[in-house]
């Protein structure tokens, strides 16, 4: 599919490049935030910055998508999409290696333009 | 603090129209077969309707002003309400303080739209800004993906299994062989339930809705103006609404239902138990245990003892989405937020041919809608009783 990422995602994205993540954080209340935007949810300030961090996070949930609507793929494999907490608190959807059990701990990675989740190596 | 009481306000007409598989007839079409069906019923004249409350997502790139042209109407009163799922109950909270405030005589409160082959797939691949940063590019499954991350969740918290979200699909289907505009009528088992092709685990297709073109809609006027018109009709008893309730709450266990329950039962001076007939918002079931839960039938998280012990035919003991819901009639876009309401409209006026529930007067509608994120962020509830 054809991505048209906001300017935001891409802000995101570009903080993601240093440490393989980032998170918004508000400059103003310290308020952190995802999905991507340009203001703060919280306290509505415009300073909002894209921080790099390790990528910390826990699992939530995990699917294996069967179907994808992307009819323009031909034989659509099936694919894992993790929900997870990140250590800065926001939840978010990632690729994942594999079903990961809830409670699991891994670390998120912006690949190829998608964030992805990997097991943690301590 | 309660709001104003809705009295002197009636709903009429219900309508649902139009239901297909596939349609290439724009929304506006929808539109105008429901508004025909419901003057009809009605015995008003189109002319009549000096108010209309519309719900679509393919009436683009019309505005809702475009509707005033293409059904041939001069309304004082012309709203959109584009909350998807949650759009009857919302249309239907605007709409009474519109002829409550004599802003308006008649209102038609109208979801519709088409289906074209593809209609779906575009509409779901750009929801919102947040779709399509954040939701879309993993794996693009449309709003399955988040709804089989909520039921996932939803199943580890409570202990639900995938049979007790069958004993719900599998009565609604019953429910839908009994109604004439589903899509799905043919009766399944549990079985066959449980061994439907996975799509989004642990959401199957039998989980999920089919998408489909259609219209559903009703009449909110004046208790009196229904009287003199000889029509059964229902009174709003009372109607809620909460966005975005418990923002970055994960697990996503409940919605806004929660929070406004004791708003919608003391206003209406009801209890759950005083229910005869529901209707939840059924795309997916985990959300529609969550609306059962949320509106007081069960305790947070106890909904798989109510699936059961109770039985949810029209003929049980527990009437929910007697006329099949979204899973059995189909998911016509914003129709679907419309079709539960619709049907216990009909059902507390008597009005639901081979699957009346006997003596219903008391009846309650969810609302679920708009996944912009991970979750719906509308939801309500309306309390309407038949008067008969």
């Amino acid at each position: 599919m054809v991505t048209r990422y906001s300017e935001s995602m891409r802000d995101l994205m570009e903080a993601s490049q240093a440490t393989g993540f980032a998170m918004f954080h508000c400059c103003s209340c310290g308020h952190r935030f995802y999905p991507p935007q340009s203001f703060c949810p919280a306290c509505l300030a415009p300073d909002v910055e894209a921080r790099s961090s390790n990528g910390d996070a826990t699992v939530l949930s995990t699917t294996l998508i069967h179907r994808s609507l992307d009819r323009s793929v031909p034989g659509h494999r099936p694919t894992y999409v993790a929900c997870v907490e990140t250590a800065e608190g926001p939840s978010i959807f990632a690729m994942a290696d594999l079903a990961f059990a809830v409670g699991s701990r891994v670390r998120i990675r912006l690949r190829d333009g998608l964030f992805h989740a990997s097991e943690r190596t301590l | 603090m309660l709001s104003a009481d809705f009295s002197g306000v009636a709903l009429v007409a219900p309508a649902s129209v139009g239901y297909t598989r596939y349609s290439t007839d724009g929304a506006g079409a929808f539109f105008a077969r429901c508004l025909l069906a419901m003057v009809r019923q009605a015995g008003l004249d189109k002319q009549e309707v000096d108010g209309l409350s519309a719900s679509s997502f393919t009436l683009a790139p019309d505005p809702v002003a475009a509707l005033s042209i293409s059904l041939g109407l001069s309304p004082r009163w012309l709203e959109a309400v584009p909350f998807g799922g949650a759009s009857a109950v919302m249309a239907l909270r605007r709409a009474a303080r519109a002829v409550q405030a004599g802003d308006a005589t008649v209102v038609a409160c109208i979801g519709a739209d088409g289906n074209p082959r593809g209609g779906f797939e575009d509409l779901a691949s750009s929801f919102s800004v947040a779709s399509i940063d954040a939701v879309a590019p993993y794996g693009n499954a449309g709003p399955s993906m988040p709804f089989a991350h909520v039921t996932r969740q939803y199943i580890d918290a409570t202990g639900a299994t995938r049979a007790d979200f069958g004993r719900l699909c599998v009565a609604q289907r019953f429910n839908a062989s009994h109604c004439a505009h589903a899509l799905l009528r043919q009766p399944m088992t549990l079985d066959e339930y449980l061994a439907a092709p996975a799509i989004c685990d642990p959401l199957h297709k039998l989980d999920l809705v089919m998408p489909c073109a259609g219209a559903d809609g009703f009449l909110v006027l004046r208790e009196d103006h229904a009287k003199s018109l000889k029509l059964p009709y229902a009174r709003v008893l009372s109607v809620v609404e909460r966005h975005n309730a418990y923002p970055n709450e994960v697990p996503v266990l409940r919605g806004g239902w929660e929070l406004e329950r004791e708003r919608l039962y003391s206003q209406a001076g009801r209890e759950p138990q005083d229910v005869d007939v529901v209707a939840v918002y059924d795309d997916c079931p985990a959300i529609a245990f969550m609306q059962l839960e949320g509106i007081g039938f069960c305790a947070r998280g106890e909904a798989r003892h109510l699936v059961r012990e109770r039985d949810l035919r029209f003929c049980g003991d527990f009437p929910v989405n007697t006329s099949g819901g979204q899973l059995g009639c189909g998911q016509a876009g914003a129709a679907g937020g419309f079709l539960g309401l619709v049907e216990v409209l009909r059902q507390v006026t008597q009005q639901a041919e081979g699957r009346q529930v006997r003596d219903a007067r008391l009846g309650a509608a969810t609302g679920y809608g708009m996944v912009v994120y991970d979750r719906c962020l509308g939801t309500g509830a309306a309390l309407l009783e038949g008067m008969w």
